[in-house]
């Protein structure tokens, strides 16, 4: 599992700061719950800054926007469901209440299709 | 007559993980850059590396630059594909090269450039990278895409051509701009919302007449090519770079197994990942997506890419980065889709961008691996790309970056400095290397 915080919010910061992400991590390192995190550039949900995403090989990513880091422990909460969960699919974890409603985006990694589903 | 010796710049990657793009396991070693290039791999001779500036690589993993097989310099971060073409010139040429400055920093020394937005933009920020005024990866340079009437993608960026000869007039233009490669918008692509995916808009003819006219110059061709039927053209005539070929159907994929030792199919599968689940924010939710198709493309798209790697076609990693929810900086991401959808094995994703880059670049014997005698783009990654591919998306754990023998990053060893300076630009001890020679 990895927490992906992202490294450039807010995107339309014209001296490009990224101190979102800097500010979250600092929070989420106060935490005493052990969470692999890893720094990328932008999740793309940018007019809604701050943006982290959960992740993991095979696992659905689930993204939240509008985060401060006051939220880091929820986000660490939510990131430990997401891990112990089968799929990362959040109807089977149980998403932290106080960033439910800043959930934007589940990214299915649908299983391919058998062999022959290309069109004939 | 007097020979007079350069004195030579030497710089020695030492108790490095060579991951050397041959396939082979990472094995542990030191590597020696002499000038721009490539010395020794492995064990180096004391004596050779004499007066080499040391980088201690203590375990990270050294590896060739990477290779972004579907680059726009000029699609500016937009929320839709209008806000491409209504960015004034001047104000567009500076964030191409704000997108070049942002590929390198990002870990990638090599890419195919898949269009530009205006006519020049990627010629001029081609030269501007060869001549050292800006930093960027090397680049192979493209122009605005040709479609027919009726079937651009976007009027503004598009050069239009019909027939044969409007064709190969409209190649004669390009390379006359200087550009490396010529691009064919050859069918739809669903957010349009008239210009469906699976249609074709180009003829056999003119296809034909656009390659050859360009082979004949010595140049590359590559195509916007979703449906089944442009496939299939593209291989007919000997369209070099495929992309995207989502519904390449059973005898396009016999086609291209067939064709295999020189097409490319480059997917550019974060466009379908992230348009399908991740573009709400900028007004296109997952419900319009998929019933636009999207959902559709990209479930026969995997499957088709599933059964070309089978196959062995070469498939390669580039994104069609640079729109709102697909923004530059976020590249490598296109190697977790192929390891996470396509079942690449990470070193297969690895070999892709960077040896087969190397290939695709037409420089197969002097880029993309970590070989004597190779240029010497290489980055130094804290951590190992086989465990987790996802590292690569972090440029904090890219600590240096080189290209041509020159550092562009270097990140010392030293700690990171307090947490409350929230109001620098950089953190840690990175430094980015703004002067150029």
């Amino acid at each position: 599992m990895t927490l992906l915080v992202c490294s450039t919010c807010p995107r339309y910061d014209r001296h490009r700061s990224g101190h979102f992400g800097r500010a979250l991590r600092r929070a989420i390192a106060e935490d005493p719950r052990d969470v692999p995190v890893r720094s990328v550039a932008c999740l793309g949900g940018c007019p809604d800054h701050g943006v982290v995403a959960l992740d993991g090989p095979g696992m659905a990513r689930v993204r939240f926007t509008r985060l401060e880091p006051v939220d880091a422990r929820a986000v660490i909460t939510a990131a430990q469901a997401h891990a112990a969960s089968p799929t990362g699919d959040p109807q089977a974890w149980p998403v932290p209440p106080e960033i439910a409603d800043r959930l934007s985006s589940v990214t299915t990694k649908r299983a391919p299709q058998p062999a022959r589903s290309h069109q004939a | 007559m007097t020979h007079v010796t350069e004195p030579s710049e030497k710089t020695l990657f030492r108790n490095v993980s060579i991951l050397d793009s041959t396939g082979a396991e990472p094995y542990p070693g030191d590597v020696l850059v002499e000038n721009d290039r490539i010395v020794a791999v492995g064990e180096v001779d004391e004596s050779r590396a004499e007066g080499a500036r040391v980088i201690e690589g203590n375990g990270r993993t050294l590896m060739s630059g990477l290779c972004d097989a579907h680059t726009h310099f000029s699609w500016n971060n937009s929320a839709d594909l209008d806000g491409l073409g209504t960015m004034p010139v001047e104000e567009h040429l500076l964030f191409c090269l704000e997108s070049a400055r942002t590929y390198i920093d990002s870990g990638y020394t090599m890419c195919l450039g898949a269009a530009s937005a205006k006519d020049r933009l990627d010629v001029v920020c081609r030269d501007a990278i060869n001549s050292g005024r800006f930093p960027g990866p090397r680049y192979l340079a493209n122009g605005p895409e040709i479609a027919v009437t009726g079937g651009a993608l976007t009027h503004s960026i598009t050069k239009f051509a019909d027939g044969p000869e409007g064709m190969r007039k409209a190649v004669r233009e390009l390379v006359a701009l200087g550009v490396d490669q010529i691009k064919l918008s050859m069918t739809g692509e669903e957010i349009t919302g008239t210009q469906r995916a699976e249609d074709t808009y180009f003829s056999d003819d003119e296809v034909a007449a656009a390659v050859s006219e360009a082979h004949r110059r010595g140049k590359r061709v590559c195509a916007h090519a979703r449906s089944a039927e442009s496939v299939k053209m593209c291989v007919r005539h000997g369209v070099d770079v495929i992309y995207h070929a989502s519904f390449t159907d059973e005898e396009g994929m016999d086609m291209l197994e067939a064709n295999k030792d020189w097409v490319w199919v480059a997917p550019g599968l974060n466009w379908l990942v992230a348009t399908l689940y991740e573009a709400e924010a900028f007004g296109f939710p997952q419900e319009a997506a998929e019933a636009v198709g999207y959902k559709k493309e990209l479930d026969i798209a995997v499957a088709g890419l599933r059964e070309m790697h089978r196959r062995g076609v070469r498939i390669l990693p580039g994104g069609d980065y640079g729109f709102a929810w697909t923004p530059h900086g976020t590249y490598a991401r296109d190697l977790q889709h192929f390891v996470e959808l396509l079942g690449f094995t990470p070193m297969e994703a690895i070999l892709s961008a960077t040896a087969l880059g190397g290939e695709l670049m037409m420089r197969g014997d002097e880029l993309g691996k970590v070989q004597s005698g190779y240029l010497a783009d290489l980055i130094l990654v804290d951590g190992d790309p086989l465990a987790d591919i996802t590292v690569l998306q972090d440029q904090d754990k890219l600590h240096y970056i080189m290209k041509d023998g020159r550092f562009h990053k270097e990140q010392g060893d030293a700690p990171a400095p307090p947490p409350d300076q929230d109001e620098l630009v950089t953190s840690g001890t990175q430094h980015v290397v703004e002067r150029r020679p």
